[in-house]
């Protein structure tokens, strides 16, 4: 009798509180994953399963190309539809792909902080674990590219976030800070990475690729020495060459040495393919007139763009004419390629002095590989002529490579551009080509109203919206 | 020692009457409908040893002298006092008394006296169940407790019952109180989409039908925080404590119920017929087509010439053109069946000195008013108490169930082949049949198919809920062992294991051989097959000492105790498309196969205590305390705490009180703090996706991060309410019962949005806060006319105001949407989840009140006006207003029961009053492409439309908003009991027989099936919505109880 009183208050006052700590059953959690090497191997292919996210589904091209004068959406609904008001510069605070895209790059952002915070207290060997730490920067330095030149100042997140409520307090940094912290952080990349990769890994992050990402960040900031410097480091490695043929290089979607990083996207039974709109004609990204006119007779034009049944043309960059079951197809994404780093190291040539005889002759090479005759300072008769053509060969060279509309940018061309062409009238049976009057504000966009919200309108909102 | 003091007493007292000689006095005990009153106990008052008991005929013989008095007694009736005289053979009748000032109430682990409660328990007797033809108890009380807000949502036999007491708590974890099985409390998520499988219908099966409503000895509803608070973080939505029968009587006493009933819809929607229908839709697509191109497209076009959209079906023409004598189907005629149930019960139970025991059998058949729909339910229940000695008792309850559910998929929009939306959309111009008796199918999507019109797109719904299998087998058992040791003399140790078993298999099935609208029979990818299988194990512990002490005046009960429980809830799905046959429905014959599984777990450790204490029955108290730790719970804050206190005065008690009038007065104060722990599993986890996949090398490799958002700090919502009331009895018949409560519900568990700086969207957090505040009256009378004449009557009021204080950071309000878009809000300063919408206030009469008032869009002649509220000139998203709520301002309930002789009669209706449904089966029966709404004939009406694009009468507004104040009697009973001389030839104690009408007329101004609806069951952001759901039926029994 006396035990059983014994054990009985043993049992009622004893404290237990284990007992209700439980993991979950059906999945990992943070707390009981990042453990082992191969964990943290997984959390980094989720950095780069973000960064794909930017182009679909968040839809990168709505910022690199619609919103420029290369393409626009072939919507047919009355107001033109979200996608479209990117087109016409009828953007709302509200409009969803905005938040879309902002909600994208952090939450890859905050993929990027839990490899660099959660991999120091793991077991990797050191030099893997350079190169998974060296990944995540460049991935996230990336993304951050990205997020400056879209929407100037945004928040810089550089940690693990614990406590998400605690985000309504933060504001936005400045833009400058943020391109100080990515050019250091790809930096310390560029010294971890390796130069390249056995088969299994092609793909990932190297050194040229964060050399490539620095030039371009150097010619945004017209730091035009540094351009150079990354350029030729990029050019010196021998690694990467101009491919022979540019209608092969997209149409065969295959690994060619003038891809320095793509986005993967492969079809097939795991959802990894890229989507489209409709199997006749992808409307999301339709080649405008104007870039049909301008290019007509160069060859390069009927290799990116390929008529549909409606007569307009889509992109054969990203469109294979194979549709596969699964409504997506195999593409790679070409975020920096060989022929940028040429032509961005041309473009500082030129912008340091007039004439410089390397950078014709690197924009020439770039033209001879699609069968361009070459061009000579005769045709190009001031540095203002030499930076216009460039700007042509880029626009053509990369068109819905998503770099035009930051080129546009960064270029100050924009304003001017975008107000004499105005789109809209050449357009007429598409909502995208309500016609518009361009501001300045355009340069940037609206901050998502959803986030100002969200912050109890600690974000400020950019002028003009 | 005390013994032989005892018998000597005794001994003295049988001195007295030595003198005289003893005569043995016969009797019989009856209740007030004169069925005999088994294990009555009959004693003498001044010699309470010497006693007996009556026998299952209620009969009992005791030797006595005239001049003596004796007490009848028994558990749930007065007792009564009789002086014996000349006549040795009595007739005794005990009146029923739910009140009796000595009855033991059921509370949190333990029981009090009623007389000492502090707190605002009410209770439901098994009377109240009795001859009731519902599948679980909660469906047999509606309107009978002051504050328990009881809705039939859905009228599915078996379908789920949406029960809150004293308001809506919560915005999003549950509103449903917690429910306790002879103190075990139920698992709260057995009704959960992880439990019973989302795909294939809408409607959650209700936990409590395993449970046979005949094994009921009472209900206790625990209203107020001090009664509450003891089960702490499950407390804040009431709790229900059920109580099953024990055994009475030293003789077995065998009870038969039986019913047999039938049930018809209650009510039709009002929906065109076919000449109607033809004149509108004509006129409809007329109008489609003009407005197309005003100024080319003219109404004499022929159809060739129109697209399919403006094309009506060419089976139309000859009712426009008035031919009579055409098919002109009612589809609900058609469709409703009148449905059979019939009810077995059969019970033994007996006492002994040993042993209690309890068991019995169920068998429950009832079939739903849709074809090939209903519920067979087996049960049965064993319930033994075995005194082990002095010191030591055990007690085993056992409840296994088997549940057939043949479900319908009633609640659905028609697009995922709802029924009930189905039967009405479906058009009266084609026939349910074809002439050779077989159902006539694919007329509607060969009219499409063909290009002659796009009409409605739903097959014949007699044949989908014919040949469609959706059925979902339940096991389950429920258990539990009681064991108690008496210590020492005032100590007691309890110690409780149980739990409950459930497993649940669904089976789905849409065959080959039927049509679907993008697929002509023979189907492949719409000939589907889902098989669903879940499990839980809930298993709990309790530890308790319970301390009595009775000195002098004071009264003081004293518990200690702890809790473990721990759940398991694990689910695997196999889904299947393109069966080689229908014959074979397994999955394995099934082309293309899709399989998942997921399991959970939950664990909570507890420790609670109780202090009550009375002085002189006239000064009460009481104080409970309840620590919660919860593996729901966020790391740093594991633990809640919930306290509570209450006092009562019982006046009536004090010297200076004169009980003449007031008989019993006691006044009630009370104050305590519950929670709720309806937070989801792991919901204070960061949970990692899988799918970061992406492709390296030519490899898809595995990538995961973190899709939900962490929050260490996760807790349950608080609610803290204060109640006053008093409870009185007057001129021992009437009793009263009034309480006010005011309660604060803080910690709302809310997705509130976050930057996505922070790489998440939302974040689960606790915040914001609402209040219920209300009053509640309830009156019970019984009086006796005569011996044969009774009459008891029993009213119940309670009126209930919620208001939403504080949501998330800054913000204001949160719109959701139901069937309609945005059709409902959550703002602050009012009722959680009122209707939102545009005013209607008229139609356009012509082109020049178009072109004066302010219009949405582009508005025409013939649709409505919206008021512009805010007067800017134009209708916009911004001129949407509150528009009403589907919480009632107030509701009652009345029940009366009258017995004449061996005639009884008992009738209860309740009633809920100025409150709103929104009825969303606008948004399909209004486009003139199926079927529509008669109410489209009306002058208020807007113009037909359909593919003008106006969508002026599927927008959220005042148009589909009804008040839907309604009076329903819930049941009639009429009961006869037969002659004894005539039974007790059979060996029979008691035969009754009985008539039952269940939910015989309603009173109300709403056009839809059922005002007690609701859509988003137990959804408290988006209540009171009609769309297409399981209408409830009226049904008729005649039953029999028979005790031998």
């Amino acid at each position: 009798m006396k035990n059983i009183q014994l054990y009985i208050a043993l049992f009622l006052f004893s404290s237990c509180s284990s007992f209700i700590d439980v993991t979950p059953l059906s999945d990992n959690s943070v707390e009981n994953f990042y453990k082992t090497e191969q964990e943290i191997d997984q959390a980094v292919v989720a950095v780069y399963d973000g960064v794909q996210t930017l182009v679909r589904p968040a839809y990168l091209d709505l910022f690199g190309e619609i919103t420029s004068d290369n393409s626009y959406n072939f919507a047919t609904t009355p107001n033109g539809g979200a996608n479209a008001n990117f087109d016409n510069f009828n953007l709302a605070t509200n409009n969803t792909y905005l938040n879309r895209f902002w909600t994208a790059s952090y939450a890859a952002v905050q993929r990027a902080n839990i490899v660099l915070s959660r991999m120091e207290g793991v077991t990797i060997p050191e030099e893997k674990k350079n190169q998974r730490k060296g990944e995540a920067l460049f991935l996230r330095s990336l993304v951050y590219f990205y997020l400056v030149q879209i929407w100037g100042d945004v928040p810089l997140i550089l940690d693990e976030t614990k406590n998400p409520i605690s985000h309504i307090e933060k504001v936005r940094d400045k833009k400058a800070e943020i391109l100080t912290q990515i050019i250091a952080d790809l930096k310390i990349a560029e010294a971890l990475l390796p130069l390249s990769y056995a088969a299994a890994d092609q793909g990932r992050a190297t050194k040229g690729a964060t050399q490539a990402l620095l030039a371009r960040i150097y010619l945004h900031t017209k730091e035009y020495t540094n351009v150079v410097e990354y350029a030729d480091k990029v050019i010196h490695s021998n690694l990467y060459q101009l491919d022979t043929d540019y209608e092969t290089f997209f149409d065969t979607r295959k690994v060619s040495q003038e891809n320095i990083f793509v986005i993967n996207f492969k079809s097939g039974t795991n959802s990894e393919g890229y989507p489209f709109s409709n199997v006749n004609h992808d409307y999301d990204n339709t080649a405008s007139y104007d870039l049909m006119n301008y290019y007509k007779n160069d060859p390069r034009l009927n290799f990116n763009v390929a008529p549909t049944a409606i007569n307009t043309f889509y992109s054969k960059k990203i469109h294979n004419t194979l549709v596969n079951n699964d409504n997506t197809i195999n593409v790679r994404i070409i975020i920096l390629r060989y022929a940028d780093v040429l032509l961005m190291k041309a473009e500082a040539l030129n912008n340091l002095s007039y004439p410089a005889t390397d950078a014709l002759q690197l924009m020439n090479t770039v033209r001879k590989r699609s069968g361009l005759n070459e061009l000579m300072f005769t045709d190009l008769a001031s540095k203002e002529q030499f930076q216009d053509k460039l700007m042509d060969e880029r626009r053509i060279e990369f068109a819905f490579e998503n770099l035009r509309w930051f080129d546009l940018v960064r270029t100050g061309m924009a304003t001017q551009v975008m107000s004499v062409k105005n789109f809209g009238g050449q357009r007429e049976n598409s909502a995208s080509g309500l016609p518009y009057t361009f501001k300045d504000s355009f340069l940037l966009f609206p901050v998502p109203q959803a986030q100002i919200d969200a912050s109890a309108g600690r974000l400020s909102q950019n002028l003009g919206y | 020692m005390r013994k032989i003091l005892f018998y000597l007493c005794m001994a003295l007292l049988s001195c007295n009457a030595f003198g005289q000689s003893a005569i043995i006095f016969r009797g019989t005990v009856m209740n007030e409908s004169q069925i005999p009153i088994t294990g009555a106990t009959v004693s003498f008052r001044d010699i309470p040893t010497k006693n007996t008991t009556t026998d299952k005929a209620g009969q009992f013989s005791i030797e006595g002298l005239p001049g003596q008095f004796i007490v009848i007694s028994s558990v749930g009736y007065s007792s009564k006092t009789v002086e014996l005289g000349q006549q040795k053979s009595l007739s005794i009748h005990l009146a029923a008394d739910n009140k009796n000032i000595d009855e033991v109430v059921v509370v949190g682990y333990g029981s009090l006296k009623r007389k000492n409660l502090t707190s605002s328990i009410t209770t439901v007797g098994a009377a109240e169940l009795e001859d009731k033809p519902v599948v679980s108890f909660d469906q047999a009380i509606a309107g009978k407790v002051a504050g328990v807000n009881i809705s039939q949502s859905n009228g599915a036999p078996g379908g789920g019952v949406a029960i809150n007491i004293r308001g809506v708590g919560s915005i999003t974890g549950g509103t449903s109180p917690l429910y306790v099985v002879d103190g075990l409390p139920l698992s709260t998520n057995s009704s959960d989409r992880f439990n019973q499988g989302g795909n294939n219908f809408n409607y959650t099966v209700n936990p409590l039908n395993n449970i046979n409503p005949a094994d009921i000895l009472d209900i206790q509803i625990l209203k107020d925080a001090a009664a509450t608070a003891i089960y702490g973080s499950r407390g804040a939505n009431g709790v229900v404590i059920i109580t099953t029968k024990k055994g009475k009587g030293e003789q077995p006493t065998v009870n038969l119920n039986a019913y047999l009933g039938t049930s018809k819809l209650a009510k039709k929607v009002d929906v065109m017929d076919a000449y109607e229908l033809a004149n509108y839709m004509v006129n409809a697509r007329d109008i489609g087509w003009v407005s197309k191109d005003p100024l080319r497209n003219k109404v004499t076009d022929p159809l060739s010439i129109r697209t399919i959209d403006d094309r009506y079906p060419l089976f139309m023409l000859p009712y426009v053109q008035g031919e009579q004598g055409l098919v002109n189907t009612d589809w609900q005629d058609e469709f409703y069946r009148d449905a059979f149930s019939q009810n077995y019960d059969v019970s033994i139970g007996g006492n002994s000195e040993k042993a209690n025991y309890y068991t019995s059998l169920g068998y429950l058949n009832q079939q739903g008013i849709i074809p090939n729909s209903g519920i067979e339910r087996y049960s049965a229940r064993v319930n033994v108490d075995f005194k082990l000695s002095d010191y030591v008792k055990l007690g085993v309850n056992l409840n296994p169930t088997y549940i057939n559910n043949n479900l319908a998929r009633s609640e659905k929009n028609w697009g995922d082949e709802g029924l009930v939306i189905g039967v009405l959309m479906s058009l009266p111009n084609i026939p349910a049949y074809n002439e050779d008796g077989s159902f006539a199918v694919d007329k509607l999507y060969e009219t499409l198919w063909s290009g002659e019109s796009n009409v409605v797109q739903f097959q014949n719904p007699l044949a989908l809920a014919n040949m469609v299998q959706n059925r979902m087998n339940q096991y389950n058992m429920i258990f539990n062992t009681d064991l108690e040791i008496s210590l020492l003399k005032n100590l007691k140790f309890k110690s409780i294991v149980g739990g409950n078993f459930g497993y649940t298999n669904r089976k789905y099935y849409r065959p080959k051989s039927l049509s679907y609208r993008t697929e002509k029979a023979p189907t492949s990818y719409f000939n589907f097959g889902e098989v669903f299988n879940s499990t839980i194990s809930n298993i709990l512990w309790d530890n308790s000492l319970e301390y009595t002490a009775d000195f002098g005046k004071n009264d003081l009960n004293v518990v200690i105790g702890n809790s473990v429980q721990r759940e398991i809830n694990k689910n695997s799905t196999a889904e299947g498309r393109n069966f080689a046959t229908d014959n074979v429905t397994t999955i394995n014959t099934s082309q293309d196969r899709y399989s998942n599984e997921q399991m959970r777990e939950w664990k909570m450790l507890s420790y609670f205590s109780r202090v009550s204490y009375a002085y002189d029955s006239r000064y009460l108290f009481m104080a409970t305390l309840r620590a919660d730790g919860s593996s729901k719970f966020g790391k740093k804050s594991k633990w809640g705490v919930f306290p509570s206190a209450s006092a009562a005065w019982r006046i009536s008690e004090e010297d200076f009180f004169a009980k003449d009038l007031i008989n019993d007065l006691k006044v009630r104060a009370s104050y305590g703090v519950a929670g709720n722990n309806d937070i989801p599993y792991y919901g204070s986890m960061s949970l990692l996706s899988t799918n970061g996949k992406y492709t390296i090398g030519d490899n898809v490799l595995a990538g995961l991060y973190p899709s939900s958002s962490p929050n260490e700090e996760l807790s349950w919502e608080t609610t803290s309410t204060y109640n006053f009331g008093f409870d009185a009895q007057l001129w021992n018949s009437l009793t009263i019962n009034m309480d006010y409560y005011t309660s604060k519900t803080t910690d709302l568990l809310l997705n509130v949005p976050v930057p996505s700086s922070s790489g998440y969207t939302e974040s689960l957090q606790n915040i914001g806060s609402l209040s219920n505040k209300g009053i509640e009256l309830g009156l019970s009378y019984k009086h006796e006319f005569t011996e044969k004449s009774k009459l008891s009557l029993s009213f119940n009021i309670s009126k209930n105001i919620n208001e939403v204080l504080e949501l998330g950071p800054g913000q204001q309000q949160i719109i959701s949407s139901g069937g309609l878009t945005d059709s409902h809000i959550t703002r602050i300063g009012h009722a959680i989840g009122s209707f939102f919408g545009y005013k209607v206030i008229g139609k356009f009469q012509n082109e020049q009140e178009v072109a004066d008032l302010a219009k949405f869009g582009n508005q025409k002649v013939g649709d409505f006006i919206y008021q512009d509220t805010n007067n800017d000139g134009v209708v916009n998203a911004s001129d949407r207003v509150i528009l009403g709520s589907n919480l009632p301002k107030f509701e009652f309930g009345f029940n009366v029961g009258y017995q004449y002789t061996d005639f009884d009669l008992n009738v209860s209706l309740y009633s809920k009053q100025k409150f709103h449904v929104i009825n969303t089966m606008h948004r399909y029966l209004a486009e003139a492409w199926g079927n529509n709404l008669s109410v489209y004939l009306d002058e208020s009406a807007p113009r037909p439309v359909w593919a003008v694009g106006s969508a002026t009468h599927t927008r959220a507004s005042s148009w589909q908003l009804e008040d839907a104040s309604f009076v329903r009697v819930r049941d009639i009973t009429l009961g006869y009991r037969l002659p004894k001389s005539l039974v007790s030839r059979m060996k029979i104690n008691n035969l009754r027989v009985y008539v039952a009408m269940l939910n015989p007329f309603t009173w109300t101004n709403y056009s839809g099936y059922n005002p007690e609806v609701s859509s988003n069951f137990n959804s408290a952001l988006t209540p009171g919505e009609e769309f297409g759901n399981y209408p409830v039926s009226k049904s008729f029994n005649f039953g029999f109880n028979i005790t031998f």
